[in-house]
């Protein structure tokens, strides 16, 4: 399956199913599924999924996923 | 008398604004930020890896550290838009900021020329007008241009953050006579200057002149001891302050002595002899 993921072509070879599935395959979420402890937020072709949402958004061909986390700024 | 900041119903606790960013490591970062106790520090967001991401959860990392002087302080976080060029990616970028750092405020800066990193009002506007439909507090970087400033605080914006001079340039107020026509012309408005400031008299001077508020970044973080420099520009943005609320005398052209000359012995008599 392919995927954009932060601007970058990534092929998944195991079809992570889900956004969640996704999340923790790519290492921004452990395996426990509550285990929400690192801090970012994540777009699906340009629209915010909030974190309760992982789960039940499913992925398809060509999705663009960001995932955006805190930096210094001015 | 009470000379709170208010902004948007809140109060701001400080009249200086802090950036987080450029400094030489997240320990001095912390330390200016504890010697110029800003009201508010601007932060970003960004596409990261998980590694990255992981590194942002370190006790000693610039979120750390943040997060704890934040949480300590009272001050509030900022977060910008810094690098977007269209209303759209502005908008998104204010989104995402506000889920993730759970604050309706948004520093927008929507840029419109590479070179001197100038906001684009058109793009400004439209961007504006959007997230206060969506609840958004916004506080945009612009230009000092009258009008674009009186449209944006027209759509709701609860102040406004002109450019003393382009963004890291340490310029100072290039356009005195035009930031004094905005406080003259917006009496009501809260102002601040953002961006462009490179000496704690620039501060001082925007203050002196009636501005709220200036928000600044690579004057401390580049300064030689970013610490002493975060405590200097406190004691400046005070000064001016408390210069504007004394009220300044009227500059005038000519030379008139402060010492009384009456009672002068020998006051125009040299001739007389």
């Amino acid at each position: 399956m392919r995927l954009i993921i932060n601007g970058e072509p990534y092929e998944c070879r195991v079809y992570p199913g889900s956004l969640l599935a996704l999340l923790q395959q790519l290492g921004f979420l452990t395996d426990d599924a509550t285990a929400f402890s690192m801090r970012f937020v994540v777009a699906l072709n340009q629209h915010i999924i909030s974190s309760s949402r992982y789960a039940s958004t499913a992925l398809q061909e060509d999705d663009c996923i960001d995932v955006l986390s805190v930096i210094t700024g001015g | 008398m009470n000379d709170a900041l208010m902004i948007a119903g809140e109060t701001i606790g400080s009249r200086l604004w802090l950036g987080s960013s450029l400094y030489p490591s997240p320990q001095v970062m912390s330390e200016a930020l504890q010697a110029a106790q800003p009201g508010f520090v601007t932060l970003s967001l960004r596409r990261q890896s998980a590694a990255q991401v992981q590194q942002q959860q370190q006790p000693d990392s610039h979120w750390s550290l943040l997060q704890s002087y934040v949480r300590d302080s009272g001050a509030r976080l900022l977060p910008n838009t810094a690098g977007c060029y269209t209303a759209r990616e502005a908008i998104l970028l204010a989104q995402m900021a506000r889920e993730l750092f759970a604050t309706d405020w948004i520093k927008l800066e929507v840029i419109g020329d590479d070179y001197s990193l100038q906001p684009h009002p058109l793009q400004l506007v439209e961007a504006a007008r959007e997230l206060i439909a969506q609840g958004f507090k916004v506080l945009p970087y612009c230009t000092d241009d009258l009008v674009l400033c009186r449209t944006l605080l027209e759509l709701g914006c609860p102040a406004v953050m002109p450019w003393a001079a382009p963004i890291g340039t340490g310029k100072g107020l290039l356009n005195p006579w035009q930031l004094q026509t905005l406080r003259e012309r917006l009496p009501d408005a809260v102002l601040v200057i953002d961006a462009g400031l490179g000496k704690p008299s620039q501060a001082m001077a925007a203050l002196e002149l009636g501005f709220d508020a200036v928000l600044l970044n690579t004057a401390v973080a580049r300064a030689q001891q970013p610490v002493a420099m975060a405590a200097a520009f406190r004691q400046a943005v005070d000064g001016g302050r408390q210069a504007y609320r004394a009220g300044l005398m009227c500059e005038q052209q000519q030379a008139s002595p402060s010492t009384p000359v009456l009672g002068l012995p020998f006051w125009h008599q040299e001739g007389a002899l």
